[in-house]
């Protein structure tokens, strides 16, 4: 213990001012209490932080595998100095920067949650000791761990349109790097102090941003204690925090040429802005946390400063403040976390196109227990569409397709979620590229950006292209032997011929070139495209074909079907195909359809009973959203269903 | 700590900076190869100015470490750290110095296993000639449509340091997202100077000394404000070209964006009055990227004939079905500096009639050459993978495709240095997407020499750094104000330039032609 600190307790009257939370009691409020309430009380520390660490680890690494696993790969971080670079090009760069770095280890979502767990007991700790509480009143200090969980666990959708690299570790690193400035503090002296507030404010800044000013409040209010060796003025600390707030950011701004000035005072702080508009919700977190902690701050010093110290204590009821703010923190984390299920299901079957496990995505497709999202149903589609099954199942599975779910301002577009891989599974590259250097430029280039990226370089035969994203890849962490797997692919035909990836995707890229643009609707646009489209190639033919039924267009659909006919000649039809085709038959009469050799027990005989069905609904007059529902369980898994039942789908 | 830890830790210490300040040594025993070796960035048998940065470069051969021995005259130096070959800016120098107008050989060594493969040596010849000092350029990534972080730059290529000179982001708000683009400055000085911004607080920033000032050049009889730029070199006047420019998407080509003007015409700013007047407005005509002869008394610009004939759907949909047929030559216009008059139009390069689309006309600061990017069809031939370098010669006549600099694929954004002896330009060749500079020595007999890339500290920067540069420009000094001062008069209130109805051109004169 230091001289400083030594004279602190000693001139403490309150014996428990100082290190009582780490679980040195004094004498004194031990033989005041009962033996086990004490030790009880003493516990409480390591209680609340034991049980915080497991409760937030379980909701991390168990709750939100899928998310963090996600997270990433639509993250990057690259051991090159020009990546260092970049992110010093701001304030708080470096904690960007070591933030991208810990973001990687969520490869292993297990890792990545216990280093931030870890990372949150830290500031924990630093709490209770900065802020010099009691043990009975350490569950205040759990506020801002549970905040920094909160911000973690409620982006959902904000993953992708984030435009704060590496936050999922920034934010608690910056906390994390306060927190122990404002615990320096505690052990200086008055002159110290005085010089470290000035030092701290002005040197943290370019590595810390706005938590650099955040802490140099802190420390100010924290000086205001009263029993401080005073060598002048209570206020000389305030008096310098505040020069230094102001003038900080001020002088820095010179040396920065990418923040504007009115930004300069919230420099890295979390801001959530998307298609020109700014939610607050996923920033709230942080706005709570900073008036917790000058509350905190507030508080403690004030109770320090009181003369009775003991009637702060009943004043403020331990156990009532403890019980109602655990209940708060609760309810925040509830409250706040993004347990949405499509979210997380499209995420898994991303991940399980990636890895070429199609079963696996046809699966999360048929257990989605309510209208799956349209990137679901594209995944679906994928995965058919890989398995040359679209013909033969696509219908099996619900097509309805909702929009994301989302509690703020935030717009889903599957441009800029799903786009990438949905154009590289349909051939077309070109757009995939595209997208991904359009999102690339806009919320920062990402690991499934750049493996898409690759991939499409490969296949287009662009290989110098290929070895430059293959070299951005091979400065990650995790995804190394990734990078070095593709780079065998680099001017090596033989061995892309022989990637069943690339064999499912070349069939699709037989077309001409044109001038052409999605306009932001990618669905629509792969739809529309291959509905239009004629091709003499068997598997693109299957795909036309299918898109077609999609687009339920029936002129469109003879040509094509009879194309696809003639090209699969000897093969049997798939069943979706026939029921298009004996529905179209027989709604306009413009084909004959008499000769054709329909499956009469699952398209004649069912369109029969489908029929039937139909015209003893509309006899009872159900209204159509009655009617799918009440039709669902019988002929869900039919094009009929879907044609006649499915509308009004919106694609975003 | 003991006095004996404290020993051994200065002498560890020491050790340490040691090995990591000396030179490797070049291996007595290798096995000689018949080739030289692969390097990146190519730096064999180049032609480099006296007072360029060193030309560090990675060798790509098989092998765990490299070194490379530089001789020059009176002396010789090895370095090496794994496969990257850096030489240290002061002996850099030194080298050069040592060696103007004679040759730098290097001899590549590579170690494989327990032995050393010694390369064939190559020669880096040093030119008399100084290069610029500075140059500045766009660093974008090589985007559609989106954009976000936007910077003109300046970079010293005597040595590694780079500085925006402008970023967008110093201003830049999710509503208000600002664009900045075309730099231009007189006469290779930085006094007076120009940029771009759209969008949030746009205009265009014009210096003259130490004012600011943020105009809007765009009127009611003007297709937009001012794009591509070309100071006068004397004047404080800049002509501009107007346009409306659109963008599509190829399905399927590795040119990937088509960048296409629907209507382009050229105006005349003249600073000091804050007015614009036409310049070149035909109806029909794509007039297009203007730049003044080094004399001023000539305006060169290009100019495509496109006759719009569907009247049934939009021009831009007619334009991006035919956008092939979109093809433009260069024309010239007297000036006389007293009156601001044009004169006539006067055909110097008729591309399409060789089934061409030539752009970017740029005279050598003697007035002799016309160096200028020619491809199939089109204006924006950087996304043009058959677009090359091209240089006419004035006097003669004779124009040609620029030997030595080309590649397969787009070389475009040309400049040339204040003497004349150097050509700095884009390229796409690295790997087809992203544009990268490259520096050519043209010689006093209107040759050029094997272009070589802008130096960089790190030479494997290029292989994973996801920006493109655009429109390098030479300058002989930096910019001397900084981004924060830009910021201040960005944020100022646009200041409206007049516009004055009058043509200074005779448009109704015959079209001459210099050369077919």
């Amino acid at each position: 213990m230091s001289k400083k600190q030594k004279n602190n307790n000693k001139n403490s009257n309150n014996p428990s001012s100082a290190n009582v939370t780490t679980g040195q009691a004094t004498k004194k409020n031990s033989q005041k209490t009962p033996c086990d309430f004490t030790k009880l009380t003493k516990a409480l520390p390591y209680i609340y932080g034991g049980c915080f660490a497991l409760i937030a680890w379980l909701i991390l690494a168990v709750g939100n595998k899928d998310y963090l696993f996600g997270v990433q790969n639509h993250s990057l971080w690259s051991n090159s100095g020009n990546f260092f670079d970049e992110r010093m090009a701001v304030p708080a760069g470096f904690i960007h920067w070591l933030g991208c770095y810990l973001t990687q280890y969520f490869y292993y979502p297990a890792v990545g949650s216990a280093f931030l767990v870890v990372l949150w007991i830290i500031i924990f700790v630093e709490g209770i000791l900065a802020f010099r509480l009691k043990a009975k009143w350490s569950l205040a200090a759990l506020v801002a761990p549970v905040l920094l969980l909160t911000s973690v666990i409620c982006l959902g959708y904000w993953m992708y349109y984030i435009k704060n690299p590496g936050f999922w570790f920034k934010e608690t690193l910056g906390v994390l790097i306060m927190m122990s400035a404002v615990l320096a503090a505690r052990y200086m002296g008055q002159v110290c102090r005085t010089i470290w507030v000035a030092v701290w404010c002005f040197f943290a800044y370019p590595i810390v941003g706005w938590y650099a000013l955040l802490g140099t409040l802190l420390i100010a209010i924290l000086g205001l204690r009263k029993d401080d060796n005073q060598r002048f003025s209570k206020w000389t600390i305030p008096a310098i925090a505040l020069l230094a707030l102001i003038a900080t950011p001020i002088i820095w701004y010179q040396h920065y040429s990418q923040i504007r000035i009115e930004d300069a005072w919230i420099a890295g702080f979390p801001l959530f802005q998307s298609d020109m508009l700014t939610s607050i919700y996923p920033s709230m977190p942080f706005i709570i946390l900073a008036i917790a902690l000058v509350l905190t701050a507030c508080l403690t010093t004030a109770c320090k400063t009181s003369t009775d110290d003991k009637k702060a204590d009943k004043r403020l009821v331990p156990v009532t403040f403890n019980v109602v703010l655990l209940i708060a923190m609760v309810l925040c984390v509830k409250y706040f976390w993004y347990n949405n299920y499509n979210y997380k299901a499209e995420l898994r079957m991303a991940k399980a196109i990636d890895e070429q496990r199609w079963d696996d995505v046809l699966y999360e497709a048929s257990i989605a227990p309510g209208p799956p999202t349209r990137q679901m149903v594209i995944s679906k589609n994928i995965a058919l569409l890989r398995q040359h099954r679209m013909g033969e199942a696509m219908f099996h599975y619900d097509n309805r397709g909702e929009p994301p779910c989302v509690f703020d301002s935030l717009k889903v577009h599957l441009v800029q979620t799903f786009a990438t891989t949905a154009y590289y599974h349909h051939g077309k590259t070109y757009f995939a590229t595209r997208w991904c250097i359009e999102n690339g430029v806009e919320f920062g280039f990402n690991v499934n950006d750049l493996k898409i990226l690759t991939k499409c370089s490969i296949i287009e035969g662009e290989y110098e292209a290929a070895r430059k994203y293959i070299e951005k890849l091979k400065q990650t962490t995790f995804h190394k032997a990734w990078a070095e797997e593709y780079e065998r692919y680099l001017n090596n035909n033989e061995l892309i011929a022989k990637n069943e990836e690339f064999k499912g995707i070349q069939p699709l890229m037989t077309f001409e070139d044109l001038l052409d643009s999605d306009g932001g609707l990618c669905e629509m646009y792969i739809i529309n495209y291959f509905a239009n489209s004629t091709n003499k190639d068997p598997e693109f033919s299957d795909v036309i074909l299918a898109y077609t039924l999609v687009d339920k267009n029936i002129q469109l659909f003879w040509p094509r079907f009879f194309n696809y006919a003639m090209l699969h000649k000897g093969t049997p039809m798939p069943i979706h195909y026939q029921e298009a085709a004996y529905l179209y038959g027989n709604l306009e009469h413009e084909v004959d359809i008499s000769g054709m050799p329909f499956d009469q027990e699952k398209v004649v005989q069912r369109f029969g009973a489908f029929q039937q069905m139909t015209n003893q609904l509309v006899a009872q007059k159900y209204t159509e959203p009655q009617m799918a529902d009440a039709m669902r369980a019988q002929f869900g898994d039919t094009f009929w269903f879907f044609y006649f039942l499915v509308r009004d789908v919106k694609s975003y | 700590m003991s006095m004996k830890h404290y020993l051994i830790c200065i002498f560890a210490l020491a050790t340490l900076t040691f090995i990591g300040c000396s030179s490797p040594k070049a291996p007595e025993q290798f096995a000689k190869q018949n080739s030289q070796p692969k390097i990146y960035p190519d730096y064999i048998d180049v032609t480099i100015p006296s007072n360029i940065a060193p030309t560090n470069f990675m060798v790509l051969e098989k092998g765990e470490e490299a070194v490379a021995k530089f001789s020059y005259p009176g002396g010789e130096a090895t370095y090496g750290k794994g496969m990257k070959i850096q030489v240290p800016e002061k002996k850099w120098k030194e080298m050069l110095q040592a060696a103007k107008g004679k040759d730098i050989k290097v001899e590549v060594f590579v170690k494989e296993g327990n032995g050393w493969k010694g390369f064939q040596a190559f020669s880096i010849f040093v030119a008399e000639e100084e290069i610029d000092p500075y140059i500045s350029y766009r660093l974008i990534y090589p985007s559609y449509i989106a954009y976000e972080v936007l910077s003109i730059n300046q970079r010293n290529i005597t040595n590694f340091e780079e500085k925006d000179i402008y970023n967008n982001m110093i201003i830049s708000s999710e509503e208000n997202g600002q664009c900045i683009n075309c730099h231009s400055y007189q006469n290779y000085h930085t006094t007076n100077m120009q940029f771009h911004m759209r969008q949030g607080h746009g205009g265009t920033m014009i210096v003259e000394g130490d004012k600011l000032t943020k105009v809007d050049l765009k009127s009611d009889s003007t297709i937009s404000s001012g794009v591509y730029p070309s100071w006068h070199p004397t004047q404080k006047l800049i002509a501009y070209s107007t346009n409306s420019t659109g963008q599509s998407f190829h399905t399927m080509s590795k040119a990937k964006i088509e960048v296409q003007d629907s209507k382009s015409d050229i105006i005349l700013y003249d600073v000091e009055k804050n007015e614009v007047t036409n310049i070149s407005n035909i109806p029909d005509e794509f007039e297009v990227y203007p730049y003044w002869a080094p004399s001023g008394d000539m305006l060169y610009y290009c100019s495509a004939h496109f006759e719009f004939t569907d009247t049934t759907g939009t021009k831009d949909a007619e334009l991006i079905r035919r956008y092939k047929e979109v093809k433009y030559n260069i024309y010239r216009k007297t000036f006389d500096q007293k009156t601001h008059q044009f004169g006539p139009t006067e055909m110097v390069y008729q591309a399409d009639s060789l089934n061409a689309s030539a752009t970017l006309p740029r005279i050598s600061p003697d007035g002799r050459y016309l160096l200028f990017a020619q491809g199939e069809f089109g204006c924006f031939h950087i996304w043009h993978p058959d677009a090359d370098l091209h240089i006419l010669d004035l006097k003669t006549g004779e124009a040609r495709k620029l030997e030595n600099v080309n590649s397969n694929q787009a070389e475009s954004y040309h400049s040339w240095s204040s003497n004349g002896r150097w050509i700095i330009f884009s390229s796409r060749r690295d790997d087809g997407n992203y544009t990268r500079l490259y520096i050519a020595y043209f010689d006093k007999e209107g040759k050029a020499h094997k272009a070589f890339a802008l130096p960089q500290k790190d030479p494997g920067f290029y292989t994973y750094f996801l920006k493109s540069y655009n429109i390098p420009e030479f300058m002989v000094e930096p910019v001397k104000h900084t981004p924060q001062e830009f910021a201040s008069a960005a944020k100022k209130d646009v200041v409206h330039a007049k516009f004055n109805g009058q043509v200074v051109s005779n448009e109704a004169d015959t079209v001459k032609h210099l050369v077919n």
